[in-house]
């Protein structure tokens, strides 16, 4: 069948098995309120709320009702786009998740490029060079960014380069203090800034990126050589391999092979690391003040702030199911290329 | 393209792109002198001054005028000068009178004077402001109460007058106060609705009022701008414009004013102020205050019913430990419930540490082999954890053990509120801001008081504090003369009772680049900005 | 047939399991050590760089962050291993169950595990523990439920691998009841693999710890937790008292990095022989 159709049924088999991870995600989020002692009306009202208020906020959760009737108008209210008002900021919640989604995708998403470019190249690399040393130091160096906890990976980058060695500006956020924001057209402060044509701005912006970018990148890239390396390893004493090497394939070929061979495996991983850092990117967020999700998100658990906390559930079960789907198009992507 | 190139490109680029993000030098925040840049804790939810919310007391006096105004003092040593309650000044009122029973005040206001809006004051503006907050009856209201107003009657258009119910020894100094605050009725009527009367929802993002600045531009969460209002009636402040900007983390805020990067950081830990004192560019001006830190027992709960115990925590507790430790030296002991320096307020006999003691009380009480207690906290006050602990460390000696739980700022302050006050132990500021012992006992210490976040209830006690405020006399002299000797009763009393424990006297630091002067403390703790001024 | 003898596995001489074994030890004989009161407060020693009195330096408080740092260690630990302790047997509890019985109960329990696969778990136990209370045992039951399922699902995969092997089904002609397929023949072959995961999931419950206390949920002051002495020393990073938050990190990397090393050690080991 043709690709675009098989990418179709792609994207409806991931929808399908989505769904209850989204559904799941948000009865949990649900559940989470009616959890502890606490009224899940002053959780969501907030503490300083007068009696009138909490009681009008308790009536429409619908506490008085049965829990299934409270979870239908839970979804409805999420279906319709009233994701709630945090009471901490007196903002509605959907559309302060809205305006925070940029900052998160482009720090996930450059530490994740430079994890993924340093792990699948060393730990393809170390593969090939099985035993000497620098298989042995790149080996070392994954198993040490995996050891380390990524709040502490970040802490301690801060404290020698941008105390020590006053290379990088202080974790202050995406931009200095009074720095202006490029004129939003994505959200992400580097593209925007090159769309703008304001190029010392591109650059300060990547300044305050490539701290916090790194400390993601180690703890996923350490992951990532790991099985890199693994694959390649295996796929190298393939048979298939070895038959293409001793007819004299050209070395580019048989590297290019194996990196298609091995991506379904290397993609996988990426996949459940990237979910990983989900989480590991918010502790991130909350050192380096970035002003993303994880931040907000983090913020509203300490707080109490549950409306906020619900959000944050939900908006990662979503993320996780566009992970996966991007994954099955990858993996499709690589095998289309492969039959060529 | 041949493949040779591409590939040179593709080392290249990244390389380049490493140069100029690592290479890149910082650039200089453009910052003008005129602009006062403020690394804030919080910035406000809304312009109301009767619903206070974390920043607000920073801000909205900016925003608005008040009738009369505390004269200044002279300078310190560190440069600051503090509020003087002896003088009042004129302000939105030019000058007052009262009768002779001081229960009927009349105010003549200042004509001319324009709002932010462009809208003329009048004393209309005074009536709407103050129906305002009687209906919402929270802040305001209760500094109505607590002054005896009754109601309040538009004269003429410059004239207005108040009737007290009974004479009130602090009533003038109330107006001196930012709350309730002088609205723009004429720009308020048009905003509020059915619904709304007051237009309490068109207050949480702007404001109308005859202050020296106005809201420029209003970032909840993030921050807020000010810039000077065209129709102020004074002369235009020195700073034209005021950026009032959220940085969460208090090392943050001292890491942006040692570079220089912002003019003044506010909530600094004491080990941050003493650097700030050493960094030649930069300053912490100090007062005495009116902040104290103490610790709230509530004598509904065991075992604090029982006066004994009370005494004991107190005596079970070295005040100079925990001025060391948290407060590095700055500061000085509480004298009582009421700061030293305060009209009226004394030295009372409070309690020299003695763990012995301490035990022996809590034998006589019942508790021979000592008690267990729970203490709550949160970071409202940047200190409250570390006292909390020192406390914990200090009473273990007299056997009074202790469990630290730590809750929400948001929970300390409405279960410490009037309508709840269902925490046995805990630790919270207290800071009053009429510089006087009658007004803070009535607030901190009745079951009417707004503050009074431990329920304490001493009917005798509640007797006299209404007996000592509800006086009024022509010349200060007579006034304090009376007040003073019951006051000084009233203050012992407190202090033998316990409802507290009376930790530590902070002091008022404000941590600023040493270009910026004419800081005058005030009894909110809140600047105004319009007073300073940037000298090279 | 594939058969993992446990012996087989387990190298003596791995510089990992010394690590285990000396962390371990000082956790356990901490009280024994003449060290500080990991609670006390020196008043005249706040913010101290390391010395001969204090050798990791003290605390913003005036505690001892070595004696901190020793004292976490027992709680850390200990929190660790009961968490993973209780996920392993209820992997095999309900693993085993439902990898034997397969069928309706099967495809929704797994289900429902595949929800926890394929989301950052960390937020969900940082959300419940927000709620939830501060005491030991509900952050044990909140790590329990974040590791569980991986358990179960190792347990189940290993035993549906099994279910149709020879010597089960001669096992069921000779009239062996299921319960005893399961428990005498199956099990003792399922387990081994599972067992292997095991270091690498207590490294995960360490750092879920340690992430709860520096987020502020979980373990609170004065406490002794590695996560929450970052935490504390996190602002006195950039005014140069690094050691508060340095040294605790040092004592989370050195444990997760031995029980890292023993896990691929355990994987290596395993692949060998299973080819």
């Amino acid at each position: 069948m043709t690709f675009l159709k098989k990418l179709f049924l792609l994207f409806v088999k991931r929808f399908a098995l989505s769904a209850p991870l989204i559904l799941g995600a948000s009865f949990l989020s649900f559940g989470i309120l009616r959890l502890g002692n606490s009224n899940p009306a002053i959780l969501v009202a907030g503490p300083q709320a007068d009696a009138a208020t909490i009681n009008r906020i308790g009536e429409e959760l619908g506490l008085t009702k049965p829990f299934l009737e409270q979870y239908f108008i839970y979804l409805q209210k999420l279906l319709s786009g009233d994701w709630g008002t945090s009471w901490n900021s007196g903002l509605p919640v959907l559309k302060d998740m809205l305006g925070r989604i940029p900052a998160t995708l482009e720090l996930l998403g450059f530490g994740l490029v430079l994890g993924v470019i340093g792990g699948v190249t060393l730990g393809f690399i170390s593969a090939k060079k099985q035993g000497k040393s620098f298989d042995s130091i790149s080996r070392s160096l994954s198993l040490i960014g995996v050891s380390m906890p990524i709040f502490w990976i970040g802490l301690l980058l801060i404290s020698v380069f941008t105390f020590n060695f006053r290379i990088f500006p202080p974790p202050l956020g995406r931009l200095g203090l009074f720095d202006l924001a490029p004129e939003k057209v994505t959200g992400f402060y580097t593209v925007d800034s090159l769309i703008a044509g304001d190029f010392g701005l591109f650059f300060k912006s990547l300044r305050y990126m490539l701290l916090p970018a790194i400390t993601i990148a180690i703890v996923a890239g350490s992951q990532i050589l790991k099985q890199a390396r693994a694959s390649t390893l295996e796929l190298l004493k393939s048979e298939g391999v070895r038959f293409y090497k001793s007819h004299g394939m050209s070395q580019f070929k048989i590297n290019k092979m194996i990196l298609q061979l091995a991506s379904p495996t290397i993609f996988t991983t990426i996949a459940m690391t990237t979910i990983y850092a989900l989480a590991g990117s918010a502790l991130v967020e909350l050192i380096f003040s970035w002003g993303g999700l994880g931040q907000w998100g983090l913020a509203a658990i300490t707080s109490l702030d549950y409306s906020v906390v619900q959000a944050y559930v939900m908006i990662l079960a979503i993320g996780s199911a566009i992970i996966f789907l991007l994954l099955d198009i990858s993996v499709a992507l690589v095998d289309k290329r492969k039959l060529q | 393209m041949s493949k040779r190139f591409l590939n040179k490109l593709l080392f290249i680029l990244p390389l380049a792109v490493i140069f100029g993000t690592v290479g890149s030098v910082p650039s200089q925040s453009a910052e003008t002198s005129t602009v006062l840049t403020i690394a804030a804790q919080d910035i406000p939810l809304a312009f109301d001054s009767d619903i206070l919310t974390p920043g607000g007391q920073q801000i909205i006096p900016q925003l608005f005028e008040p009738l009369v105004e505390f004269g200044y003092g002279r300078p310190n040593s560190t440069g600051a000068r503090s509020i003087d309650v002896t003088k009042i000044g004129a302000r939105l009122a030019t000058s007052w009178t009262k009768n002779s029973t001081g229960t009927k005040y009349v105010f003549n206001l200042r004509s001319g004077i324009k709002s932010n809006f462009g809208n003329e004051f009048s004393a209309a503006d005074v009536k709407w402001s103050w129906d305002k907050s009687i209906a919402q009856g929270r802040t305001g209201n209760f500094l109505r109460n607590i002054s005896n107003v009754k109601e309040l009657k538009v004269i003429s258009k410059y004239k207005i007058e108040f009737t007290l119910d009974k004479p009130n020894a602090f009533f003038i100094q109330v107006l001196a106060l930012n709350t309730p605050a002088i609205y723009d009725s004429v720009q308020m009527k048009k905003v509020a609705t059915a619904a709304d009367p007051w237009g309490l929802i068109w207050l949480k993002s702007n404001a109308a009022g005859f202050g020296p600045y106005m809201i420029d531009t209003y970032q909840a969460g993030t921050q807020v701008i000010l810039k000077t209002n065209p129709n102020y009636y004074r002369a235009a402040p020195y700073f034209t414009k005021v950026i009032y900007r959220s940085v969460p983390e208090a090392s943050n805020r001292a890491q942006l004013l040692s570079s220089g990067d912002v003019d003044w950081a506010e909530g600094l830990t004491f080990d941050q102020i003493s650097r700030v004192n050493s960094n030649p560019k930069t300053v912490v001006r100090s007062t005495d205050g009116n902040l104290q830190v103490r610790l709230v027992m509530n004598p509904k709960f065991k075992p604090f019913d029982d006066v004994r115990v009370r005494q004991a925590v107190n005596y079970a507790i070295d005040k100079a430990v925990i001025g060391k430790a948290v407060f590095k030296g700055y500061g000085q002991e509480m004298v009582g419930p009421v700061p030293s320096g305060f009209e009226c307020s004394i030295k009372t006999t409070s309690y020299k540490v003695d763990y012995a003691k301490a035990k022996s009380l809590l034998a006589a009480a019942g508790y021979p082999d000592g008690v267990s207690v729970k203490l709550l906290y949160s970071e409202y006050s940047i200190w409250d954890p570390e006292v909390a602990l020192q406390v914990q460390q200090e009473l273990r000696k007299a056997n009074i053990t202790v469990e630290l739980e730590k809750i929400t700022n948001a929970s300390i302050i409405s279960r410490s509120a009037v309508t709840t006050r269902d925490m046995p132990f805990f630790v919270l500021f207290e800071q009053t801001q009429i510089p006087d012992a009658g007004y803070s006992l009535g607030l901190t210490s009745i079951p009417t008081g707004a503050a009074n976040r431990g329920g304490y209830n001493n009917p005798t006690f509640t007797a006299g504090v209404d007996a000592a405020n509800n006086i009024s006399d022509d010349s200060g002299q007579k006034l304090s003369d009376k007040r003073c000797p019951m006051l000084a009763t009233l203050q012992q009393t407190h202090v033998d009772d316990a409802p507290w424990a009376y930790l530590w006297r902070t002091g008022a630091h404000f941590a600023m680049s040493k270009q910026i002067q004419g800081w005058v403390w005030r009894s909110d703790n809140a600047p105004r900005w319009a007073d300073l001024k940037r000298v090279n | 047939m594939r058969i993992i003898k446990l012996k087989k596995i387990i190298n003596p001489l791995n510089v990992g399991y010394f690590i285990i074994v000396f962390y371990t030890l000082l956790a356990i004989l901490a009280p024994l050590l003449h060290l500080k009161d990991p609670k006390q407060i020196y008043v005249d020693n706040m913010l101290s760089k390391p010395s001969s009195e204090f050798l990791l330096g003290t605390d913003l408080n005036g505690m001892d962050i070595l004696s901190r740092t020793i004292y976490a260690a027992r709680l850390d630990l200990s929190i660790a291993f009961a968490a993973v302790f209780l996920s392993f047997i209820i992997g095999i509890a309900v693993g085993s169950l439902i990898g034997f019985m397969g069928g309706f109960i099967d495809s929704v329990v797994t289900r429902i595990l595949d929800l926890f696969q394929a989301y950052p778990v960390l937020i969900l136990a940082l959300a419940i523990s927000g709620i939830a209370s501060d005491s030991l045992i509900t952050v044990v039951f909140i790590i329990t439920l974040v590791d569980a399922p991986v358990f179960i699902r190792l347990v189940r995969s290993e035993v549906i691998k099994l279910k149709s092997a020879l010597f089960v089904e001669s096992a069921k002609a000779l009239g062996n009841n299921d319960f005893r397929i399961v428990f005498r023949h199956i099990l003792p072959i399922a387990i081994p693999p599972v067992l292997i995961q095991i270091p690498i999931r207590i490294a995960y419950s360490i750092n879920i710890v340690a992430a709860m206390a520096f987020v502020g949920v979980g373990i609170q002051q004065p406490t002794p937790e590695w996560g929450s002495m970052i935490k504390l020393g996190t602002p006195y990073i950039s005014s140069g008292e690094w050691w508060m938050a340095i040294f605790p990190g040092i004592a989370i990397f050195g444990i997760c990095l031995a029980l890292n090393m023993i896990s691929d050690e355990l994987q290596k080991k395993s692949l060998r022989s299973r080819s």
